[in-house]
């Protein structure tokens, strides 16, 4: 479903970026992208929506070459990939509700449908009785809910979520993991990224570390350390 | 769906709306002023055209024989396409008609003091200046009128009224073309964050477009729907005033159909004009 073939990501400012990251995600799968800060994970999600665009090698989505796409190739990938990003990006203006329907109004759902299907996704992430707050009147766990729902709703295919508990305690990131992990069961494929050693040990799922822009590590069932 | 996102840009920054809408207002009063003001000369030269070409005023000393002999002395030159005699009764009867409405002017007037005239139309106007020379060598013709100096007068002025106006509504509309050019650029740097977070959530560049067309589009209607109104209140608060300054024209020119006619214009050319604004700012911004 989804595969790099020798990405490079050199940043203008010359910074290493990405070197040569060859890897594969096939549909349902549950991935751990795991490095230390500035190793190129975030990167790697981005490469993957289209935001930024490899220096070299090929990103590819079903077939299609993504650093090909035009933009509105992009803003349909978008549609289907859909990222929870580490500041969240939520509207401040708007409330928790009014955020949600946002990505779906995107996907042509109207009025009621939409805010049906906001409500649904707000429920499967234990939001229900939050409709109405704006972001700065909830807490961080609950904002990183909030970008959940906001990504997950209208059923993407592929759940990127780029450091979700990071801001978190770790009983509050133990409860965002539990969520993910609901999520993909459902069906939708879930790459994470995080240097949170305990979270990823516990999970015993697929684990790619990056050091310094490269792969060093790809395991199934794998730990944050080396065995 | 992209409307009401453009309605809730309006509501949330309602100076900013008030600035883009009162400008182009101006703009579309203006031209509608200026649209109904060709229209009434239009009606007014036709009006001309349709009288006499020259008319003769007699004194008192002429009799109605003698204009018979005028008459027919001016029919021989066979120029001329036909006379109207309009004797001091008629006068009288003309006057009264136009001056129906006020009593004060009728009791004025008796049929003594109207003189007697002879309404000549040429088959060609370069014939004009001849009959005017025979009437005025005639003995008891007091006056002799050409409407043909009075149709080109009118003529010159519509030309100069008409280029002031072309250039008055052409400065306007580029300064609400600016004004609006201005508010929809804020708007979208107020919205960087909003458009960003769309972009990266799968819109495509026209989802993110149309809200800010329609928005200008709005300004447009709502300004060439205000200006159409003001204009109509102008014409009809002015409009004694001009019918006594021109009496004897008959106005039809404000008919329903000219005032749906302005208003489609004026919507159409609103709605465009502010398309036009935002998208030069969505060029530029975005
Ligand atoms: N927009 C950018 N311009 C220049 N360098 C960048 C940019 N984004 C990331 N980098 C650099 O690329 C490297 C990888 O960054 P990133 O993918 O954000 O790492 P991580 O998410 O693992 O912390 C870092 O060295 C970072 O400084
Ligand atoms: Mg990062």
């Amino acid at each position: 479903m989804i595969e790099f073939k020798n990405v490079g990501k050199k940043y203008s400012g010359g910074s290493f970026g990405l070197e040569k990251v060859t890897f594969s995600v096939v549909p349902g799968e549950f991935v751990y992208l795991i490095g230390k800060s500035g190793a190129g994970k975030t990167t790697i999600l981005k490469l993957l929506i289209g935001e930024v665009k490899p220096s070299s090698g090929k990103i590819i989505f079903k077939g299609h070459e993504i650093q090909r796409f035009s933009r509105g190739n992009i803003a349909r990938l978008r549609r289907k990939i859909r990222m929870v990003f580490q500041d969240f990006k939520t509207l401040f203006d708007r409330t928790v509700l009014e955020n949600v329907m946002l990505s779906l109004y995107i996907l042509g759902r109207r009025g009621k449908e939409a805010e049906a299907e906001a409500k649904k996704a707000l429920k499967l992430v234990g939001l229900e009785d939050k409709y109405n707050y704006f972001p700065v009147q909830i807490s961080a766990g609950e904002l990183q809910r909030v970008a959940i729902a906001r990504a997950i709703a209208g059923g993407p295919e592929v759940l990127l979520a780029d450091e979700p508990t990071g801001n978190l305690d770790p009983e509050t990131g133990g409860e965002i993991i539990t969520l993910l992990e609901e999520i993909n069961r459902d069906g939708t494929t879930v790459i994470v990224t995080t240097h949170n050693a305990q979270l990823v040990d516990k999970a015993r799922k697929r684990v790619i570390a990056i050091e310094e822009g490269k792969i060093v590590r790809d395991q199934k069932e794998g730990a944050y350390h080396a065995s | 769906m992209h409307l009401r996102t453009a309605w809730n840009h309006i509501r949330r920054s309602p100076y900013q709306a008030c600035a883009a809408i009162l400008t182009m207002a101006l703009t579309f009063f203006v031209a509608a002023v200026f649209f109904l003001a060709a229209i009434g000369i239009q009606t007014i030269l036709a009006d001309f055209e349709k009288q006499p070409q020259i008319t003769a005023f007699f004194s008192d000393i002429k009799s109605e024989e003698d204009i018979r002999l005028l008459d027919e002395k001016l029919k021989g030159t066979g120029t001329v396409e036909k006379t109207v005699y309009i004797s001091k009764e008629d006068a009288l009867r003309i006057y009264q008609e136009q001056n129906k409405d006020d009593p004060l002017l009728l009791e004025m007037v008796t049929a003594d003091i109207l003189p007697a005239s002879l309404e000549i139309s040429a088959t060609d106007p370069k014939h004009l200046e001849g009959l005017a020379a025979i009437l005025e060598q005639e003995p008891g013709v007091e006056d002799v009128i050409y409407q043909k100096d009075v149709v080109d007068r009118l003529i010159a002025w519509t030309q100069v009224a008409r280029t002031i106006g072309l250039v008055l509504v052409l400065v306007l509309a580029t300064v609400s073309l600016l004004v609006l050019l201005t508010v929809i650029s804020m708007k979208i740097a107020l919205k960087r964050e909003e458009i960003e977070i769309l972009r990266l959530l799968g819109a495509t560049n026209w989802y993110i477009r149309w809200p800010f067309l329609l928005e200008g589009g709005i300004y447009g209607v709502i300004a060439a729907t205000l200006a159409w109104g003001a204009s109509f209140m102008a014409v009809w608060y002015s409009l004694p005033f001009i019918k006594s300054f021109l009496t004897g024209i008959v106005f039809t020119g404000l008919s329903p159909l000219l005032i749906l006619t302005l208003l489609g214009g004026l919507v159409a050319g609103g709605f465009l004009l502010g398309v036009i604004g935002s998208f030069f700012a969505l060029v530029r911004y975005l």
